[in-house]
């Protein structure tokens, strides 16, 4: 599916962007959310359209899906991912617009909906999902069906709302995200921290890892199944050993590590589909 | 002041004093200075005019030369000697700036800086598609579509009778294997102990640089140009679905049991370790005649360098300020010929991360011709041009001038080519044939396909050169220099599969059958299933480590002419950088492919290096010990000493000095270098424990080389889609496969040379073998031929082909 509209970030000016087709909209005041309202001519804070047209062309052109993070050449702009169907209608539609970032939690799950790319996780695209990251058929089942019963409703044959994620989630707060479903950037630094001191050779093992997180915050036990599930892409990743790197620690937070998972091709040299 | 002379010596013209003074500036410190050099050049020169001893010019020569002023040197020098003409010191370094002189490794170039942000970006921005490509071939039909589920459904059912094979031809461990397998009493069974200690070390022994993520730091999520699964890239990249694997940039592999930051650490910092100047001087050095292989001759030695410079370089800083300074041994003549306390080698340039014990390999880590072809875009496109003009030449060729010889960088006067680096004329001669063999491929897909375009023709023509050499290298190089029938049968195994070599004679063996099971032992490597057990493909370390071969370079070249005896005699030496190409016009390709073909290669064991490699130049290093430079490469880049590096890669260590089976002339030098005893053992340089180790049951070299090789020698076919996945008649075309499967290395020559039909070649089976002799006239000359390889059809009869000589 080719992309019609990507949400970027200016590293100078700090500030977010939503290219679709020729349009520009810009997060002006800053209020985490771009509406129809904040089209963009000229520049704002150093950077100009040209720029950011450039950019989302050049996203497009060298990548099937641009990951939240991905820098342009002179990595003055990254990506911050593609707008779903459903938010492509918003942002022309709703005049409240779009949020202008989407949360750590959405972004992990946009990697499920990349085939269809409209904010919804079919059972089927859970299950091709699970497929990518390299995981057997049975253990593909098993992630497909607990995500599913877990995340999923009833009545909409068990897909995924990314949307409403929020209202399925557990009650109780990890501390790992704040109000805005973004990374507690403090928390991470600390837990960067403790990473540095454990880690041999650049890794430490996921009983360390899970260590940390748990003296840190507190997982519930869904938090901590969560985990354990990521951590053993980990070990996908890293040649069945338990141990996991700085960057996959790090992209355990931000919604990046399954994208990691899936871009790493298998013992043939193959990639997985992308889905993208 | 005289700009940059000191005021003490400003005001003196010339006289003793100023000549100390200038010998003590060129006397470089541990940092060197060039500043100083430049001063005492300019010292020296008020001090020619009165200098009937000629200790003015030879000191004047002296700073000149190390400065790399190679002609200028040259000159002072020759007065120097004419005034004292009893001088060995200035004789002998008149000699070395003449040979410099001549090569011109004043014009070397530097190398270029790495481009950290090019290599982090995506690499499809700096490959350039074909132009006007046609769809792709036809696939397989119906009939080969159903054989080829066949050949599946076969390998599945072998599969588990491979594993327990191997578990149990394995059973005692990869150490004691490593002991047991040259005594069992059948060659097969040798070869399935090999596999399980193949086996062990894919799946035990390899570290991935990136450990969890993309090779190169690439970001997940790129798009893969479509044409990148047709043909090869400029610069290997997108080769897998991994976009940088085996790309030009990209950090070589660690090999070993352990992680390889728990074993790589700064040897040159170890205060136990003796001074590589003094280890080379006592174990490479060679003290009478050089000792020469029976059964390889010098286009082994080429070739094998050709090869390395395909798969692997580390790039050299270019800083002159970035140089390990080795003290010269106080009873060192060296000191007093060159004036100097200290050798100076660049340093292996860092990764871009800049992240210790890293290094990046500079070329491509595939097999794919990247020494002829380049490893950037930019090197590729050069090549495919007539100097100075702006398009490429017609139908895919590469340039080669009216002469039949290769053009001229015009900056270091080198001939231009894919990778350049280290030239002399050995090299120059293979990239001249491959350079020729793909204009004639050129030639061939033009009549073949006649509507394909300049790009399309050029990219067939690559991928079939390169398959080509891969295919010499691995059945005829290969056993040729480890010819015995273990050998011979693994390389087949590796290429045509075990099944063919066994039931087939070499001419008639194919890698590609209708019915053949698709296991890569049974079946071959070639055409199979494509395998990285876990890590993306690139040569390893250790692998350029073990490929350091230069006591198989000769100290000088035996001119033979076609048909005829023994008319001059050329120094290697001379035949370097900028003077290869005149070498090669002097005499031209068929007179030296000759003079290389009846040569016979000097062995790889210690004490037998080429005379001139003591002390040589190399482009920014006036004075360098090239055995010295092996030891500083492999300490400096963290490298274990030999014991450790066996015991990593699943071998056992040795106790004594004496357990390499080698003299005991050598084993009081080792124990003069190492210390006595186990401390003295453990100490021992892998280069050097190699060079000594004559326990050699394969011939042409020791064991713990071998085992890194016998690891390399399938994983760099099995890693590679163009070699196993897309190794078939829709990427090759039909008539380049059958092509691929007819050459060798004596066909080849045949076919560009055609001359050489009135030399020794025809008289022998494999072009690596002496042509001065034929397997009915001196067998030990031709083990391989008489013990190991069927190249003779037993049933003559039922087919044409097998010659034997």
């Amino acid at each position: 599916m080719t992309p019609t509209a990507m949400r970027l970030f200016h590293r100078d000016s700090n500030r977010h962007f939503i290219v679709a087709g020729s349009e520009v909209y810009a997060d002006r005041n800053r209020a985490r959310r771009i509406t129809r309202d904040d089209r963009m001519n000229g520049s704002l804070d150093g950077v100009t359209r040209d720029e950011l047209l450039a950019a989302a062309a050049y996203f497009t052109t060298a990548y099937e899906l641009p990951v939240e993070g991905t820098p342009n050449v002179d990595r003055s702009i990254r990506s911050a991912g593609l707008l779903n169907a459903l938010e492509r209608e918003q942002l022309t539609r709703d005049p409240a617009g779009v949020p202008a970032v989407r949360t750590a939690l959405e972004r992990h799950l946009d990697f499920f909906d990349a085939e269809s790319f409209d904010g919804r996780i079919t059972l089927g695209e859970n299950w091709r999902g699970w497929r990518r990251l390299g995981y057997s058929y049975l253990r593909s089942l098993i992630g497909t069906l607990g995500a599913a019963i877990i995340f999923g409703r009833l009545r909409d044959r068990l897909a995924i709302d990314i949307a409403r994620i929020a209202e399925k989630r557990p009650e109780k707060s990890s501390g790992l995200y704040d109000s805005n479903g973004q990374v507690n950037e403090a928390l991470l630094a600390e837990y960067l921290t403790a990473f540095r001191e454990h880690a041999s050779g650049g890794v430490i093992t996921q009983d360390e890892a899970l260590a940390i997180l748990d003296r840190k915050a507190s997982l519930g036990t869904v938090s901590k199944r969560q985990f354990t599930s990521l951590f053993g892409l980990c070990t996908l990743l890293n040649r069945n050993e338990k141990v996991i790197t700085e960057r996959q620690f790090a992209a355990l937070f931000d919604g990046s590590l399954l994208y990691l998972a899936a871009s790493i091709p298998d013992n043939h040299g193959r990639r997985r589909a992308s889905g993208a | 002041m005289v700009s940059g002379i000191p005021s003490s010596l400003e005001s003196a013209k010339s006289g003793p004093d100023v000549l100390d003074r200038a010998l003590q500036l060129l006397r470089q410190p541990a940092a060197p200075d060039a500043e100083s050099l430049r001063v005492a050049e300019r010292l020296l020169e008020r001090c020619l005019d009165s200098d009937p001893g000629g200790d003015a010019h030879a000191a004047f020569g002296l700073a000149q030369f190390l400065q790399e002023k190679y002609v200028e040197a040259a000159r002072s020098l020759q007065i120097a000697c004419d005034r004292q003409p009893g001088n060995p010191h200035w004789k002998n370094l008149l000699e070395h700036a003449g040979h410099n002189a001549l090569t011109r490794l004043d014009l070397g170039k530097t190398t270029p800086a790495v481009d950290r942000e090019k290599l982090l970006a995506p690499p499809a921005l700096w490959i350039t598609a074909p132009a006007n490509l046609e769809p792709p071939l036809e696939g397989p039909g119906l009939v080969r579509r159903f054989f080829r589920g066949i050949n599946k459904l076969l390998a599945l059912v072998s599969a588990p009778f491979f594993w327990v094979l191997l578990r149990l031809v394995g059973r005692h461990g990869p150490e004691k294997t490593w002991e047991i397998w040259p005594k069992d009493r059948w060659h097969l069974l040798r070869d399935f102990r090999l596999a399980a200690i193949r086996d062990y070390m894919n799946r035990q022994t390899q570290q991935n640089p990136y450990t969890g993520q993309l090779v190169g730091f690439q970001t997940p999520g790129q798009k893969r140009p479509a044409w990148t699964a047709r043909y090869r890239t400029a610069t290997g990249a997108w080769n897998t679905d991994n976009p940088m694997e085996g790309a030009a940039g990209t950090r070589f592999v660690w090999q070993g049991r352990d992680p390889g930051n728990t074993i790589r650490r700064d040897r040159l910092a170890d205060p136990d370790l003796p001074n590589p100047i003094a280890v080379s001087t006592l174990i490479f050095k060679r003290n009478g005649e050089q000792q020469t292989v029976p059964f390889l001759n010098l286009l082994a030695i080429g070739w094998i360098q050709f090869m390395v410079h395909d798969w692997l370089n580390h790039r050299q800083s270019s800083d002159p300020r970035d140089l390990i300074a080795i003290p010269i041994p106080k009873d060192d003549p060296r000191r007093d010929k060159y004036g100097q306390d200290y050798m100076f080698f660049r340093r292996t340039l860092p990764s871009m991360t800049g992240e210790p014990f890293a290094f990046e390999n500079e070329v491509t880590g595939w097999w794919d011709a990247s020494q002829i072809y380049g490893s950037d875009q930019e090197t590729q496109d050069r090549l495919r041009r007539q100097p100075g003009t702006p398009a490429f030449l017609e139908h895919g060729k590469l340039f080669v001038g009216g002469d039949g010889l290769l053009p001229l960088d015009p900056q270091n006067r080198v001939v231009d080519s894919g990778f350049t680096r280290n030239m002399w004329v050995g090299l120059e001669l293979f990239h001249t044939l491959f350079v020729t063999h793909h204009n004639y491929l050129c030639d061939q897909y033009r009549k073949e396909h006649p509507t394909w375009s300049s790009d399309q023709i050029f990219h067939h023509a690559r991928l079939e050169n390169a398959a080509t050499m891969a295919k010499i290298h691995s059945i005829e190089w290969t056993p040729a220099v480890l010819p015995t029938k273990e050998l011979t049968l693994g390389m087949a195994t590796n290429w045509h599969g075990m099944i063919e070599g066994l039931l087939r004679p070499f001419e008639r063996r194919r890698p590609l059958r209708l019915l053949e099971i698709a296991n890569p032992v049974l079946g071959g490597v070639i055409g199979g299933t494509l395998e990285h057990f876990g890590i993306p493909q690139n040569f390893s370390e250790q692998f350029t480590e073990v490929y350091r071969l230069h006591s198989g370079l000769p100290d000088a070249l035996q001119i033979r002419p076609v048909g005829a005896g023994v008319t001059s005699s050329v120094q290697t030496e001379v035949t370097r950088a900028a003077n290869s190409h005149a070498t090669l016009t002097a005499h031209g390709m068929a007179t030296l492919l000759n003079s290389f073909g009846w040569q016979h290669m000097p062995a790889l064991i210690n004490n037998n290096h080429p005379t001139f490699m003591t002390d040589m130049s190399t482009e920014g290093s006036p004075l360098i010990d090239l055995g010295a430079a092996d030891i500083v490469r492999a300490r400096e880049r963290g490298i274990p000493q030999f014991n450790d590096f066996r015991r990593q890669i699943g071998m056992r260590p040795i106790a004594r000095f004496e357990d390499l089976g080698c003299t005991a002339d050598t084993v009081r030098k080792l124990e003069s270098l190492y210390g006595t005893g186990r401390d003295g053992v453990e100490r021992m340089d892998l280069i050097v424990g190699m060079h000594c180790d004559m326990n050699r049951p394969l011939k042409g070299f020791d064991q713990t080389r071998f085992a890194i090789f016998l690891q390399a020698a399938s994983r760099r076919l099995q890693t590679d889609p163009f070699y196993t996945t897309r190794y078939d008649a829709q990427h090759y075309t039909a008539p380049g496969l059958a092509r691929i499967d007819e050459a060798t290395l004596k066909s080849l020559l045949l076919l560009h040379y055609p001359e050489l039909v009135s030399s020794g070649l025809t008289g022998v089976n494999n072009a690596f073998e002496p042509w001065g002799t034929t397997a009915d006239t001196a067998p030990s000359e031709h083990p391989l031929t008489v013990d190991a390889e069927r190249y003779v059809d037993k049933h003559p009869g039922r087919r044409a082909g097998g010659t034997r000589a």
